[in-house]
């Protein structure tokens, strides 16, 4: 694996720099970016190491978010309980999806998360009495610990940035896992997998519902940085536009997915400033990257830099 | 990867920019929301068009201060309302916010709103607890509650139509709960015997098994609109049901742009609303035709469309009447609104931010050539708690699927 | 009888709809034998190999391995026993390094370290039979670089990291230029003798020279059983490879 070293400093002098000199905005708008880019992580590590391209990411952190909300909202349970119980009810959701999709091969299983995520959603929109229905569940705040207040922007800026970063960083670990190399072979070679004495669906389940945990995470944050719990994250289009935002980052790579939604988020809000027709735009652009690039920015700045190295090293 | 880094920052110092664009203090900065893409848009549409209609007659300045009026798009996504909520509070120096329109959008504006203290004025919205029980004091509704318009018509349903067994069919969700809910309060009061209530999900095609198994009433009510009204007009027309009972609606069946799709077939349809686009007075008149001189006759100004009309006007007005953007100010103005010429007849905001107005039951009748709807009666200064007590109603659990009790006999009626 | 033996095929038949590739094979290898298999394309070897590696599933009949009936174990329980198998497609993870195919080769049967780098996977052992093969060189290049040569002894090297107890050869030496052919001959003969080997392939040559005992595969049967020599000679599997014998 390349060195990425600069990459992970560079990231956290601008993860420390930003609530610091930018305004109230630009650091919702980080937020933002950092949750999705968590969701954006969960699906590239299905579709980078097993090329699993899931449509059901988006609503792991659906499901943890509205956990949160009906659990804290609802029932006034303490966030303390709320969380992690939100992160465990997601994760069952993975576990139970996970064996339904763990048999399945690529198309399939593209299908088979569209048909699950579409089935969360239409249960999130028509179980009205205990989710609010298309009007969701509203007042969603995140606790005071210790005299802090995580609603603060910067201050839940800050949390929402060290999770990202751990999480980032125990994926990258995995990546480099002898696990996570048998989830590379398991994409190029199944069988032979097998062959070698690899319990294959095993390992594409724990994949699965790691990857849910992720998306789960996501889903905490979102519901808390929201303030509102809706059906509207748990739509196709959400999904959608995780895996575009992935696709277009890179998701073979640890950091593609999160320069995929950095760059994502900076187009939207520069874009819908000046005209309404943003969607357009967007598409338009991102269709010209794909073309241009269909492995994803991440890859061709690798691709890039690989060339640098080797002419430095034939030069010298 | 210094290449990454470079468009990271090429990123950042973009939206620095746009961060600190700085407002100039002699100006007054009005945030319009609603759905103008996807499939909610027709009601963005509406506001927006009543919005440019109102910015032309306010014209360029208000004490002392230009006006400058940015729309955004809220895609009818509560999360996107919140994104450009915050966007107009800390980006752009937004100094009163006008909408959102849709049910669940108005939610997460109201949610928002609460804590940042913006005033806003929400438009089409229609959820009840807005201006009720989860009220907050910067937040006014230029528009209705679900159960509004309805207190008007269960009465009128019963004393002049004669109906007392209504069989409804509704979308499965907190609105048509709530024009329900408001329906059966007055309808019982008023000697009605009893409403049986069957919801479908909302995103219904098929209506063959509801309505080949409708139990037998007085007259049948659509308790919903958008697609799902147009497939069971159309359908309940298809099945003859029209021939053994009557088909009336809920407010928004008839109201928002579904009559040319429906024909003909619509006609001497009846529902109640706030609003009637076949209004005579003076005041409608005038909105109107100015409406068809700036946006064309083929679009009839309609209730998301006076609705934002009027609520650009009562932002305009707080401000005048506050003398700067000063937000105490603003929202008290906000909430002492009164506006006896509005198009649709007058109105003042009631203690809690809701408007108290007329009530039109309207009968869908046919207007040189088009549609309309048509008012035949009018119920004065209805507030959106009905003839009750404010305290006491809230004190009763919201209108859900199940409640208030489908029968009149229910002594729940009684201690009404 | 079956215990003595390292793999014991037992009138073992298959067929795809109404093409049968296997109607009843009979084998018999003792432990460390060197057995070749042979037979005109089409006569049923690889659906052999597949059904003893258990990627296929026989319609009838049973295969014993060291005693050990398993006939209906999965391909990774059978691996886990000591069974190893090449393919005459190479099958290997071309994206990554050979050093990262090494370090998948001996799978546990267990998920493998979620935490632990794949690099510790790669041990003195593995990189020694790395080098047997040749393949010290080439260990940090990607493996869709190789050629089809050093494609073939890394998937021996593969296989032989697992140190399987019966090793099935399908092929080996197909593509191969002839240095790298008398290089792989050389390989083959000093496995150890704990390895029993049953070989598919195509050159005569190196099939008689490298085994002990040649089975001749036609029609989905083991039509002619014997020693190189006996085989060389057998009238009815001449006439096969000319194409006389029709059945």
């Amino acid at each position: 694996m390349r060195n990425d070293t600069p990459i992970i400093i560079g990231l956290i002098a601008v993860l420390l720099l930003w609530p610091l000199v930018m305004g109230d905005y630009a650091v919702s708008q980080g937020n933002r970016a950092m949750i999705y880019a968590l969701m954006a992580l969960s699906f590239s590590v299905l579709a980078g190491r097993l090329g699993w391209f899931s449509l059901c990411q988006t609503s792991f952190a659906g499901i943890s978010g509205y956990t949160v909300a009906i659990l804290g909202v609802k029932y006034g349970w303490p966030a303390g309980a709320v969380i992690p119980t939100a992160i465990l009810v997601a994760v069952a959701f993975a576990v139970v999806f996970g064996l339904l999709t763990v048999r399945s091969r690529k198309v399939s299983f593209l299908m088979l998360t569209l048909a699950l995520g579409q089935m969360v959603w239409a249960l999130s929109f028509q179980w009205v009495d205990m989710t609010g229905g298309y009007n969701g569940i509203s007042g969603i705040r995140m606790p005071m610990v210790l005299g802090i207040n995580f609603n603060d922007d910067r201050i839940f800026f800050a949390l929402l940035a060290v999770v990202t970063l751990l999480m980032f960083l125990g994926v990258r670990r995995l990546y480099q896992s002898r696990f996570g190399l048998l989830l590379l072979g398991i994409q190029e070679n199944e069988e032979r997998m097998r062959a070698l004495g690899h319990p294959v669906y095993l390992a594409r389940f724990v994949a699965f519902v790691l990857a849910g945990a992720i998306a789960a995470v996501a889903g905490v944050f979102l519901v808390f940085d929201m303030g509102i719990m809706s059906p509207s994250p748990l739509g196709l289009d959400h999904a959608v536009w995780v895996l575009t935002a992935a696709v277009l980052g890179g998701y073979r790579t640890l950091w593609g997915p999160a320069l995929g939604v950095v760059i994502l988020v900076a187009l939207e809000a520069l874009v819908s400033q000046f005209t309404d027709r943003h969607t357009m735009v967007i598409g338009l652009v991102l269709l010209l990257c794909i073309l241009l690039m269909p492995r994803g920015l991440a890859e061709v700045f690798g691709q890039f830099r690989n060339r640098k190295a080797k002419s430095a090293t034939a030069s010298s | 990867m210094t290449t990454s880094r470079t468009l990271m920052i090429g990123g950042v110092s973009a939206l620095a920019l746009a961060a600190f664009q700085a407002q100039a203090d002699d100006t007054v900065h009005v945030g319009v929301i609603g759905p103008t893409s996807g499939v909610f848009s027709f009601f963005g549409e509406q506001q927006r068009m009543g919005v440019e209609l109102a910015i032309e007659e306010v014209g360029d300045s208000v004490a002392g201060h230009n006006i400058e009026v940015t729309f955004y798009d809220s895609q009818g996504d509560p999360e996107v309302v919140v994104d450009r909520l915050r966007a107009m509070q800390s980006r752009d120096d937004v100094d009163i916010v006008v909408g959102p329109v849709l049910g669940s959008t108005g939610l997460a504006g109201l949610d928002w709103a609460r804590d940042s203290g913006m005033p806003t004025v929400i438009s089409y919205s229609a959820p009840e607890d807005i201006t009720m029980r989860d009220r907050a004091e910067n937040v006014v509704r230029a528009g209705w509650t679900g159960a509004q318009p309805m207190f008007a018509f269960g009465e009128y349903v019963v004393e002049e139509l004669g109906h007392k067994e209504i069989v409804m069919v509704g979308q499965d969700y907190s609105f048509p709960y709530n024009q329900i809910g408001g329906f059966l309060k007055s309808f019982c009061a008023a000697g009605g015997e009893s409403v049986e209530r069957i919801w479908h999900p909302t995103g219904t095609s098929d209506y063959s098994s509801i309505l080949a198994t409708l139990p037998e009433g007085d007259a049948v009510m659509y308790n919903g609109a958008g697609s799902d009204g147009l497939a069971f007009f159309q359908q309940y027309h298809d099945f003859g049901v029209d021939q053994r009972m009557p088909l009336i609606g809920g407010s928004n069946f008839f109201a928002v742009g579904d009559l040319p799709e429906m024909g003909d077939a619509a006609l001497g349809g009846m529902s109640a609303l706030q609003y009637a686009e076949g209004l005579e007075t003076e005041n409608f008149i005038a909105f109107r035709d100015a409406f068809w001189e700036m946006h064309g006759e083929d679009t009839m100004p309609l209730a998301p469309a006076e609705h934002g009309y009027v609520a650009f006007r009562m932002a305009i007005d707080a401000v005048e009447e506050a003398g700067s953007t000063d937000r105490e100010p603003v929202i008290s103005a906000l909430r002492a609104t009164e506006m006896p010429d509005a198009p649709r007849g007058p109105f003042y905001l009631d203690d809690y931010g809701n408007p108290v107005q007329n009530i039109y039951i309207y009968e869908v009748q046919e207007r040189d050539g088009r549609l309309v709807n048509v008012p035949v009666e009018t119920y004065e200064e209805v507030s959106q708690f009905g003839p009750y007590d404010p305290e006491e109603y809230m004190a009763n659990e919201p209108d859900s699927r199940n409640f208030p009790p489908e029968d009149c006999s229910d002594p729940f009626y009684d201690e009404l | 009888m079956n215990q003595e033996m390292a793999l014991n095929v037992a009138g073992v038949a298959k067929s795809f709809g109404s093409l049968v590739v296997a109607s009843d094979v009979h084998l018999s290898v003792a432990p460390g034998e060197r057995r070749g298999l042979i037979g005109v394309n089409g006569a049923g070897k690889t659906t052999l190999f597949n059904m003893i590696a258990g990627e296929l599933r026989p319609d009838r009949g049973d295969i014993h391995f060291f005693g050990e009936r398993i006939t209906r174990d999965s391909v990774i329980r059978r691996t886990l026993k000591g069974l190893g198998r090449t393919y005459q497609v190479s099958t290997l993870v071309p994206t990554v390094s050979v050093r990262e195919n090494l370090a998948l080769a001996r799978g546990s049967g267990r998920l493998p370290s979620l935490w632990q780098p794949w690099q510790e996977a790669v041990d003195d052992d593995l990189l020694a039979t790395a080098d047997q093969l040749g393949l010290t060189p080439l260990l940090d290049d990607p493996v869709s670089e190789l050629s089809h040569g050093t494609l073939r002894q890394l998937e021996l090297a593969m296989v032989l990291a697992r140190k399987p107890r019966l090793l099935l050869l399908d092929e080996p030496a197909a593509g191969l230029s002839r240095v790298e052919r008398q290089g792989l001959m050389d390989i083959i003969r000093e496995l150890p003798r704990e390895v029993t080997l049953v070989m598919i392939e195509h050159d005569m040559d190196m099939v008689l020279e490298l085994s002990e005992r040649i089975s001749v595969l036609h029609h989905g049967e083991v039509f002619a059983e014997g020693d190189p020599a006996e085989i060389a000679a057998h009238e009815g599997v001449r006439d096969i490879y000319l194409g006389r014998a029709n059945g």
